[in-house]
This record gives C-alpha cells, structure tokens and sequence, in this order.
C-alpha cells in the first residue's frame, strides 16, 4: 500500500477530516465512474455515488489493511450500487439474442468511429443483468471468479454473460439491426 | 478446427481476451486469424468500457462535503457514547441458576447508572417488573443464566423493552396470548435445547396497559443489555460467528396480533458449525424512544403515527471477509418502508450506524408487544397486538 495514502487512512480512522477529504478526493472519479456504469443513468448514479461515499465513511474505522484500500473502496461502491438497483423494482432477467455475432467476420470496430458517449448510451441499453457482469471486468478487472462471487452467480454464468453483453455492445456500435434492441427471455443460462 | 465447429465463438474469444481459457482454448484462438480479429473488436470494447466516467464539478462537491459532513456527525456520536454507554456486561458461565449476590449488586449498579445516564435504558418500574441486564444468548450448553435484578422505582416517560433472547421459533406457533411474566426470567437455555416449539411468554398486556396512565406497564420484557460498543462481537462468539446480515424486514399477520420479523442472514462463507443455532445480538425496544441517529435529523413520522417503537439490533449491515476482503450488503438504504396489506402497522428502516439496526414501528395507539429470537433463518420477532 503506498505509505502516504496509509498515512491518510489511519488519520482519518483517528478523525482526521482533511485526511478522509483526501481519501474520498483521490478515489471519488471511480467510484461515480463505476456507478454511473452499473446504474445506467446519471440520476441513479449520483444517488449510489452518495450512498456509497457514507458507508465508506461509516467503515472506514473497520478496515484493517487486508486489501488495498482501492480495492476496498470499489468493492463498497459496487455492492451499495447494486443494493441501489435491488431496491427498485425487480425485473425479469432477460437474455440477449444468441445469434449476435455469427455474422461478423472480422475486425469492424477499428473501422467505426465509436465515441464514448455512443459506448455509453450502448451500455446504458444493456440489460442489467448483463452490464453489472462486463463493468465489473473491465472497470474493476475482477476476475470471472470474484464476479460470481460478488452476483452470487455460476462461473459459466458469468462467463456467457460478458461474452453476449459484449457482442450485444459490438452490433449496437455497428449499427446491427438484426442484433439491437432483441431481448428475450432467459430460462436457462 | 474451423469456425463452424466453434461450438461458442462469442464466448471463447471474450473469456481469451479476459485470460479465462485454457491452453488448449487459447492455442484454438490464436491460430486462428479471424478469431484474432474479433479479439481486437472485444479489446476496444472492453478499453471503452473501462474508462472513467466523470461528474459534474458541484455534484462532485456535494457528494464529498456531505460524506465529510456524516464523517463528524459520526465523530460526535462515537463521543457521546464512548461517556454515555454502559459496556456490555460478559455473559456469566455459571450454571447455576441464580446469580451470586456479588453479580446482582453489580448488575443493580449498572441498572442504577443506565437508568441515569442512557435514555435507551430507561424504564418504567412501578409494577415491580424484573428485568435482565445481561442475557448470554450463546448456544453453548454452557451458557449462563439471565440475572435478574429488582429495578428501582423511577418514573420516565417513556418505557423501554428490552428483549430477552427467546429462541423458540414462534412464527409457525399458534398465537397465544400476552401474558404477564414478571415472576421469573424464562430459561432461554433449556429451551433452546429442548427445541421446544412453544411461543414466546416475554411479552406483557393486560386491558388497562392501553391507558396512558399505565403506559409505562405495558411492557416487560427480559432483556439483554444493548450497547453500541459491542458492535464487533453482536451474534454467538461460541459458534464463531460475529456479524449476521441483514436479510429481509417484514410484517406478517396473525390472528390478534401482527409480528414485524427481523430476518438475519449468515454469509456463506462464515465458518459455523451449527448454522441452525445461530441468534442475532442483543436488541432493544421501546416505545416512543429516541430515533434520530447520525444525521438523520428530518425525518419525521407521518401524522397519523402517534405511537411507535423504536427498535434497535446489533446485526452488522456489513461484513468484511478477511481471505477475500469485501464488502456484503445490507439489506437497504435508510428510508424503506415496510408494509403489509391487512396490517395498520408501518415500519421505517432508519439504517444501521456502527452495526445496529433501526427501525421504527409505527402505531395509532400503543399497543402490547412482547419479543423473540429465533434461529434458522436467525430472525427478532416483535409481535404486537391489535387495535382493539
């Protein structure tokens, strides 16, 4: 763990409110990127962003140095969001078409000039089943291992999941009509 | 192999490009240039999606000064009790039945000082109730006996129920009535391992309790000892387990009376050898008490609530698991709002601060409740009578 930021942690578990200004400063870009991400619109995700920033403050006399404090406070953020999601309305989990990338034969996307915000808006329209899964990995790098875990989901489950948000991703940047917008219902994953 | 015989090409290259497969997947992907292509279209996928999003400036601000703020709110609470609260006292290991004298003069000490000094303790004694200031709701066969302490007389205006760990699973009882128990303390160690199935005798009403007059007499209920500082060792010790989940919180009806139930979930991964033995922590209840915690200072109960209970369980709303360190839900935000459709009860969820759980139960009257824990799911039920 970097000394300085170790410094700062144990300050502010000592009531140090300018070390604990610090810490939040330091670490708040992620943890608004990764809400805004798994929430799928800025409303929710400034609600989470709060949530999640007061139970880091409400753990933070708890956190003993196991795991870096990076870790430690995306792992908050992700499950107070999450816990955000469950409390609105549970919906069906829906699958994605599985023919979406049979008809792709090479490399496209580094032809298409995809932007952050098409990337976004794509990810916005995925299921949330399907976007907590591909946020978790690609903005977290968690493993398909520790995902499970965190979703309470199979390995394999996981595993499909990333695999169809990515291609469900890929045909709505390029403009797939056949892939874009087709969801159906799941029964067995 | 060509690609038709790719029995998941999606899925293949997606879990090459996360370095989920194995050998024999990776060489079948690399030898293969068009699945290589479709790898590349994936990594830009995955490059975009792992970049950051950033927030408005001032919401940005916000966010952090009120976080800074609940920092000190949370400073001044951890203040105010660290001179106000009462330690828990240690569960006895006697097996005796009744406490040594030395004990009850200690625990009538420590009844003296919490009736002074913690409004949470306060406590209506003109009835002679008894009452128990340290309950062990350990498992362990060795588990001690409740003391019990003659209250002295002091009036408050409000009454307080402290529940005693009951571990009869009363949900599936038949309802029985509230019926008085000032005489004794219930044996909650021979019950728990006889697995009586008999509903729990803590509660207490008679007709006129309703009175306001009597108010205060409502209620009495053993109980163990409710203090914020135990927050790192709420749950049975003896069966390793130190936190429990907050699950579910609902209400349920029966007949004469409603049971708000706490239910407490045990994370997989903690170690326990009897997971069916399990109880959540210490609790407390009383009526009309204090709610406003941390900072939660505007919230107001609806008009229409003139009475409620205020309940408050050490069951973490957190848990963080050293081998793997993480962060476990709670079951809600602060705000929900449990209801049930035939029932006039309302109960507020106020959060967990440092590991105890508050809820609010509101009332149009005050009405008779006693209290229980039970194991599997390890669940308070707080049965409270109807509206006559």
């Amino acid at each position: 763990m970097d000394p300085n930021e170790s410094k700062l942690i144990t300050a502010a578990q000592n009531g140090d409110s300018s070390a604990l200004e610090q810490l939040l400063r330091s670490h708040y870009d992620m943890v608004f990127s990764l809400c805004r991400k798994l929430t799928g619109n800025d409303a929710d995700a400034n609600d989470a962003t709060q949530e999640a920033l007061l139970s880091i403050v409400r753990g933070l006399p708890s956190f003993r140095g196991n795991s870096k404090f990076s870790t430690w406070v995306y792992r908050i953020a992700t499950n107070t969001t999450l816990d955000e999601l469950r409390k609105r309305s549970r919906r069906p989990i829906l699958g994605l078409e599985e023919d979406y990338s049979s008809n792709q034969t090479g490399s496209e996307l580094e032809d298409s000039v995809v932007t952050s915000i098409d990337l976004q808006a794509a990810l916005d329209r995925l299921p949330e089943d399907f976007r907590t899964p591909i946020v978790l990995r690609d903005q977290l790098g968690m493993n398909y291992e520790e995902i499970a875990s965190l979703l309470q989901l199979p390995s394999g489950t996981v595993k499909s999941r990333i695999a169809r948000a990515r291609s469900k991703l890929k045909n709505d940047l390029l403009g797939n009509k056949n892939a874009s917008g087709l969801v159906k219902e799941v029964d067995n994953e | 192999m060509n690609n038709s015989e790719i029995p998941n090409e999606a899925e293949l290259i997606s879990a090459y490009l996360d370095g989920e497969v194995t050998q024999e997947e990776r060489a079948l992907v690399e030898s293969n240039p068009k699945l290589l292509r479709q790898v590349e279209d994936f990594k830009l996928l995955s490059d975009h999606v792992g970049q950051i999003n950033l927030n408005n400036a001032d919401k940005k601000e916000n966010h952090i000064l009120f976080a800074l703020k609940e920092s000190k709110n949370l400073l001044a609470k951890d203040s105010n009790i660290s001179n106000n609260v009462l330690p828990l006292q240690k569960p006895a290991r006697s097996s005796s039945r009744r406490p040594s004298r030395a004990l009850i003069l200690s625990s009538v000490a420590a009844a003296l000082l919490a009736f002074f000094a913690i409004p949470l303790f306060k406590s209506d004694t003109q009835n002679n109730d008894s009452f128990i200031t340290a309950a062990d709701i350990s498992t362990d066969s060795e588990r001690s006996e409740p003391q019990v302490v003659e209250e002295p007389a002091v009036n408050t205006e409000t009454t307080e129920a402290l529940s005693n760990a009951d571990t009869t699973d009363t949900t599936n009882a038949p309802a029985t009535p509230f019926v008085d128990q000032t005489e004794e303390t219930p044996d909650v160690s021979a019950s728990k391992q006889e697995e009586a199935v008999e509903p729990a005798e803590v509660g207490e009403i008679e007709e006129e309790i309703v009175s306001p007059t009597n108010e205060q007499s409502a209620i009495s209920v053993p109980s163990p000892p409710f203090s914020t500082e135990i927050i790192t060792t709420y749950g049975i010790e003896s069966a390793g387990i130190n936190s429990l989940l907050l699950a579910d919180a609902r209400i349920e009806i029966s007949e004469g009376f409603d049971s708000f139930i706490v239910e407490l979930s045990i994370p997989e991964n903690m170690d326990s050898s009897s997971p069916d033995q399990i109880l959540p922590g210490s609790y407390a209840v009383q009526l009309n008490g204090d709610f406003q915690i941390s900072s939660e200072d505007t919230f107001i109960l609806p008009e229409e609530i003139t009475n409620y209970l205020v309940v408050n369980l050490a069951a973490h709303g957190i848990i963080w698991i050293d081998e793997d360190p993480g962060y476990e839900l709670t079951w809600d935000s602060n705000g929900g709002v449990v209801e049930a459709e035939t029932s006039d009860l309302i109960a507020f969820y106020r959060g967990d601060f440092e590991g105890n759980l508050t809820f609010i139960i509101g009332m149009d009257s005050v009405r008779a409740f006693r209290a229980s824990l039970a194991p599997n799911p390890p669940r308070l039920i707080l049965d409270i009578q109807h509206n006559e």
